[in-house]
């Protein structure tokens, strides 16, 4: 199939925590990504944003962010990112590091050593002062991130989708935005960011990545007394994402001042990333919206010329469907209806053989693709974890395969439509 | 075909340049399981205005170069999405201020996949009804970006510092420019710039060089080109100072935006001496503005900056610029305190120690990007139009000294050179 076989090896570091290794030369960087996961709850949302912001500005052995990343760039540019992600129902902080390879360098320092301290330094290590965190890189933080909220609006589609997930999912966690809430930020002491910290360090899920050219069994040495031993009575309690059936469709309608209007769908799939029927789902979603030859791009793009995008997204580990379009507000109505009609006509049983081998060829090629990239790899072997579906990249292009028509016609049957939101501009009063 | 190996890198790179014009590049890259391809003309949104030996001057609509792109994938029988789709592959294109790429990247089906490429970009197809079809689809891109204060912050800092050169002008055009549009436009355009002779094809992934190339050969021999006629292209009188100090603009967004843009006095560099002139002004904005300099950190602990503040130079034959800037709740306070920064490294200039970092800095980050297929194919075409190799870069880094850092610094960082844009929240 000319699939290179990269994939991780996965050990046990512990409760609750695992190593993954990818050993491989074909990038001329080294990736190490460590991933502490989280229920997403309203209690803790807040702090999951500013934690990993506040533990990259510094800790015992640089006291300072200059100095840190002074620091990085000694090791050659190596860079250090941070992000908060939402997956599913789990809050997930992320910790993102990439070495270059010393042997395309003049240099002879053990850069992937120095990594790796580096990184226990900051997570491990933090800059304490008496019972929490420093209260100026606090004050600091909490500011940036009540910016980081305020920008919320500055990309429409990004907001829209913010906007869907709060209004579809309300009650629900997966309501939640992972950046957090202005009105707790008042309520973070140092003090209680510092035992968030720490019931993060003894509770999370914690998964570290290490991609590129490394000796396995040194990886492991290294990284083995990366985290301190915890008991199982300290992790977090996982749950299942809560799912429900839609009563009826609702609408919501918000104003803001736009030049374009943003239509996206909200469905239910009731199929889950571990469900035996999500394989069929994914051809569904694919034949529908996810590729330029599906339907929602021929039809409100090509065919109408309603929209410059229009397409569909699943969300896999909770059960979600997401279409997206970006439309002139007076032709709300008919983009509507056009997109309702095309999930309507595969309802009815209208797939043709043509699309549905396309839409295979360009996911197996998708698949395919993934081992081209460290993050990409990443990102599909943790999605398969929270998923409960450990897949090879070759058995999943065997799942993708076996699909048939009928399978994908009867997943296009299960979903159910949920919300309609549209971000409209507003309304121009007439004299 | 031409060998040519970049040691440092480990990288081989095979070019040759066909009877008809075309210059072609492979990067075989082992182990990576998928191709990226890129068919690019030496034609963007700066080509309005333009004449061929023995033809008439033309001058364009603006956003005429991406509505081409747009109707490039138009066929005869569909679009050619659905062809690359049957084979597995995603395509795209795109266009900038100075080229237009067309794209695939694929796993299965190579052969198949780069001899579309080649066709449908070689064999345009479009009507007047079916251009007239695509304007509705474009204004929806154009009002996407209208929307987008990250994009306008820009696209008003360009309009400010230019007086006449067409870089001030949006890459897709304005809703109202693209009414002018016509296919017999589009063809005109077409017939100038699409000669194999100003295009440049670049391979990049995991495939077998030989048989690449016969494809290539085999596709290129079997079609009929006219002879290359050099184009001229005409750029406005374009003055050294900037046209407007300040632009603003209110809109629905969460902080204030500041771009402050350094606009270059002198242009007309290529190959090396752009090359050099790029990595200088490089090193320069990361001294000066990256995480690790302390007037970022400065900036970052007074609350007037947030991680989305950077800084990045663009430079090309005929204009060139620097901006720095992102959200901030304060813009005077922020630009008081760069500018005063300014003034002080103008003056005393950056330390040995800053260098050597940056320059460190600098090589580890140009290996990372040699793990991105689609970065190295679209700089290393960009870098060919310029008359250098991309992967001359480290060996160029090499040679920096220190003085000319500090001499960059004092000349590009000139005050009397500086454009502002602001976006101010609407309440």
């Amino acid at each position: 199939l000319g699939v290179h076989s990269e994939s991780f090896e996965s050990i046990p570091m512990g409760e609750g925590m695992q190593l993954h290794i990818c050993s491989t030369n074909k990038f001329k960087t080294i990736v190490i990504q460590v991933h502490l996961a989280i229920p997403l709850e309203r209690n803790t949302v807040t702090m999951g944003a500013l934690l990993p912001n506040v533990l990259k500005r510094g800790s015992k052995d640089y006291s300072s962010e200059l100095k840190l990343r002074q620091k990085l760039d000694d090791l050659y540019g190596a860079t250090l990112e941070v992000d908060t992600m939402k997956k599913g129902e789990n809050l997930v902080m992320a910790f993102r590091m990439e070495i270059a390879l010393e042997r395309f360098l003049r240099n002879s320092t053990d850069l992937f050593a120095e990594a790796v301290r580096l990184l226990s330094s900051i997570l491990l290590h933090p800059n304490k002062q008496q019972d929490g965190f420093s209260e100026n890189v606090l004050t600091i933080e909490k500011e940036n991130l009540q910016k980081r909220i305020d920008a919320m609006i500055d990309d429409k589609m990004r907001y829209a989708n913010i906007r869907t997930a709060e209004e579809m999912c309300a009650g629900e966690p997966y309501a939640l935005t992972t950046l957090g809430y202005k009105e707790d930020l008042a309520g973070i002491t140092p003090e209680k960011l510092y035992s968030f910290y720490q019931q993060v360090i003894e509770g999370a899920f914690i998964d570290l990545y290490v991609v590129g050219e490394v000796e396995a069994d040194a990886v492991k040495d290294r990284c083995a007394l990366l985290f301190p031993p915890r008991t199982q009575a300290t992790l977090f309690k996982r749950k299942p994402p809560v799912d429900r059936q839609v009563e009826q469709t609702r609408t919501v309608v918000e104003q803001l001042e736009v030049s374009q209007g943003k239509l996206h769908l909200g469905f239910r799939t009731h199929i889950r990333y571990q469900d035996e029927d999500y394989f069929p789902l994914l051809l569904f979603n694919g034949v529908y919206g996810g590729f330029p030859n599906s339907r929602l791009f021929i039809h409100v793009r090509e065919k109408e010329s309603l929209a410059y995008y229009s397409v569909s997204r699943l969300e896999s580990l909770k059960g979600l469907m997401i279409v997206m379009s970006g439309i002139e507000v007076s032709n709300y109505e008919k983009a509507k209806e056009i997109i309702l009609k095309q999930w309507e006509d595969i309802k009815a049983g209208n797939i043709t053989d043509r699309e549905l081998e396309q839409t295979k060829a360009m996911i197996v090629n998708q698949m395919k693709e993934l081992s081209d990239t460290p993050y990409s790899m990443i990102d599909y072997h943790y999605n398969s974890l929270l998923g409960n579906r450990m897949l090879s990249i070759l058995e999943y292009i065997e799942m993708v395969q076996g699909v048939r028509k009928d399978q994908v016609i009867d997943a296009s049957r299960k979903i159910e439509l949920d919300l309609i939101y549209f971000l409209r501009n507003r309304e121009v009063e007439s004299a | 075909m031409n060998r040519l190996s970049f040691d440092t890198i480990n990288e081989t790179l095979y070019e040759e340049t066909l009877s008809n014009g075309l210059r072609v590049y492979l990067l075989p890259k082992e182990g990576f399981s998928k191709t990226y391809a890129t068919f690019t003309t030496h034609y963007g949104s700066i080509d309005n205005h333009f004449q061929v030996q023995g033809g008439e001057e033309v001058q364009v609509p603006d956003g005429i170069a991406h509505f081409l792109e747009h109707k490039m994938f138009e066929k005869k029988e569909g679009d050619v999405f659905q062809e690359f789709s049957r084979n597995g592959a995603s395509a795209n294109a795109f266009t900038t201020f100075d080229r237009t790429s067309y794209l695939f990247s694929a796993t299965d089906k190579l052969e198949e996949n780069l001899t579309l490429l080649l066709d449908f970009v070689q064999e345009p197809y479009f009507t007047e009804k079916t251009v007239e079809k695509e304007k509705g689809i474009i204004e929806q891109e154009i009002r996407m970006y209208d929307d987008n204060p990250d994009f306008l912050v820009y696209a008003n800092l360009l309009e400010g510092m230019f007086h006449e050169h067409p870089v001030r002008i949006k890459i897709a055009g304005t809703v109202e420019s693209i009414q002018k549009i016509t296919d017999k436009m589009l063809y005109s355009c077409y017939e100038h710039f699409y000669h194999p002779a100003n295009m440049i094809l670049f391979v990049v992934g995991g495939f077998e060089k030989e048989l690449i190339f016969e494809l290539i050969h085999h596709n290129q021999n079997e079609k009929h080109f006219k002879e290359f006629r050099p184009i001229e292209r005409y750029y406005p009188y374009e003055p050294a100072s900037i046209k407007q100090k300040i632009t603003e603009m209110e809109m629905p967004v969460g902080n204030h935006k500041l771009l402050i843009g350094f606009k270059e006095k002198e242009n007309g560099l290529t190959g090396v001496d752009l090359l050099i002139r790029e990595l200088t002004t490089q090193i320069a904005l990361d001294v000066l503005f990256s995480q690790s300099s302390e007037l970022y950190q400065t900036l970052y602990d007074k609350g007037l900056i947030g991680e989305d503040f950077g800084a990045d130079y663009s430079g090309e034959f005929t204009y060139g610029y620097s901006i720095v800037g992102g959200d901030t709740p304060d813009p005077d306070r922020l630009l008081d305190l760069i500018l005063k920064e300014l003034e002080r490294i103008r003056q005393n200039g950056t330390s040995p120690e800053q260098f050597e970092r940056s320059k460190k800095k600098k090589a580890g980050r140009f290996l990372k990007s040699l793990n991105s297929l689609e970065f190295i194919a679209s700089q290393y075409t960009r870098f060919m139009f310029n008359e250098i190799h991309f992967f001359e870069i480290p060996n160029q880094l090499e040679t920096i000294q220190l003085s000319q850092i500090n001499q960059r610094i004092v000349e590009h960082f000139d005050p009397d050179q500086m454009a502002l844009s602001i976006i101010r929240p609407k309440k």
